[in-house]
């Protein structure tokens, strides 16, 4: 002998419970990402010296404060966590770069001065044509670089970058509320369990 | 007979075969994390890192008794070769970001391992040298997995534009890898992992 009974299993408790027991969890997992990320996420340290020859145009910290976090809204069904950011170095930031050649570009104000405080060079192959200025100072073709290395600026015609490791703070922060999402949960739920049992 | 261990070095290995097998080696030429790298002129090539040191979480209720559970999270970067112009090194980097993408979610036969979705074959590397000949590095094609690891969660694949040069440009996969390991005191069923031949191909 026996009773079956099909229905929606919905239909036999409240929901608002269990909607908000979901939402905590997504918003405890999220704040875990945000603040994993961040953690993750190097910070170049500029001393005042280097700072003064105007090595860095960024403030330390600027994409480790960029990092931002958004939930789904309740217009679906599907709970989701994105953990974001608009800085523009920050794929740079992430992923390795290979091995490369970097050379000065024409029009390009900031990277292309010279030691000397002559006008800012351009490039031979520039469609701009060269000022009076420019050509007064022969600087057409003769673009540099310019960078700041253990305290010195550094001008230089091209630089043979060895590339750079990736961060990966994305992917050790996602790795992280994986292993740790199981503790977060539990403790998350037994509160939520404890305000139910109080209520 | 030394049996396997589930060693993080066979892991890393098995993860790199794997993304070989299905990016296409050659001309791929697929490399450990910690490999010297090669030059921009290089191209194909893809390295893959272990991203954070591996770690240990409790074992699923299903694993055999005192097993441990283990998790790696892996960063693949791609560098596909460049085309005439900008355009053309786009394409290129969309077709890797859609064989990246279509591996994780059918995966690839290795060796005698079937391909499985979201599971990555593990072999024994014990034998096989780290550096030295090419050929005295591969894995023999008669080899057979002695587990299988598990990507339980979405993965994410990016592609990056070189912001110094348009026709240049990287494509990145990250995921994290799970699997069954012995545990600190031996696991109680766990050595039959590491019997020659015998697995089974795991369903997704």
């Amino acid at each position: 002998m026996g009773y079956v009974e099909e229905g929606d299993i919905a239909e036999m408790f409240r929901e608002e419970p269990v909607d908000e027991l979901c939402d905590r969890l997504l918003r405890r997992g999220g704040d875990f990402l945000l603040e994993r990320v961040r953690y993750y996420t190097p910070v170049q340290h500029v001393d005042d010296a280097v700072e003064g020859l105007g090595g860095s145009t960024r403030a330390p910290g600027t994409l480790q404060r960029s990092w931002k976090i958004r939930f789904s809204d309740d217009s679906t069904d599907v709970l989701t966590l994105e953990v974001w950011t608009d800085d523009p170095i920050a794929e740079y930031v992430e992923w390795d770069t290979r091995p490369h050649e970097i050379r000065p570009k024409a029009d390009r104000g900031e990277a292309s001065i010279v030691a000397s405080g002559k006008p800012r060079a351009i490039r031979a192959d520039s469609t701009r044509p060269p000022s009076q200025a420019e050509l007064a100072h022969d600087v057409v073709g003769k673009a540099a670089l310019r960078f700041v290395e253990d305290g010195h600026v550094v001008y230089a015609r091209v630089v043979h970058h060895p590339g750079t490791r990736g961060a990966h703070m994305m992917a050790k922060a996602v790795a992280d509320l994986e292993a740790e999402f199981p503790k977060i949960a539990d403790e998350e739920m037994q509160r939520w369990a404890d305000e139910e049992n109080s209520r | 007979m030394t049996l396997p261990t589930n060693s993080i070095q066979d892991i890393h290995r098995s993860v790199r075969e794997w993304i070989a097998q299905g990016l296409g080696a050659p001309p791929w030429r697929v490399r450990l994390g910690d490999e010297i790298p090669l030059s921009d002129k290089e191209r194909p090539v893809a390295y893959v890192e272990l991203t954070a040191p591996a770690r240990t979480l409790d074992a699923r209720a299903t694993a055999p008794q005192g097993a441990i559970e283990r998790l790696a999270p892996f960063t693949v970067s791609a560098y596909p070769v460049m085309g005439a112009e900008p355009r053309l090194s786009r394409m290129e980097a969309d077709v890797i970001a859609d064989v990246l993408g279509k591996l994780l979610d059918s995966g690839v036969a290795v060796a005698k391992a079937p391909a499985s979705p979201a599971h990555i074959p593990i072999f024994d590397w014990q034998a096989i040298p780290l550096v030295g000949d090419a050929a005295e590095r591969k894995l023999p094609p008669t080899a057979e997995p002695y587990t299988w690891a598990r990507i339980p969660l979405g993965s994410s694949v990016q592609t990056i534009k070189d912001p110094m040069d348009p026709k240049r440009y990287t494509v990145g996969l990250v995921f994290t890898v799970r699997w069954s390991a012995p545990g600190a005191e031996g696991a109680i069923g766990g050595e039959s992992l590491g019997v020659a031949g015998a697995y089974e191909v795991p369903t997704p």
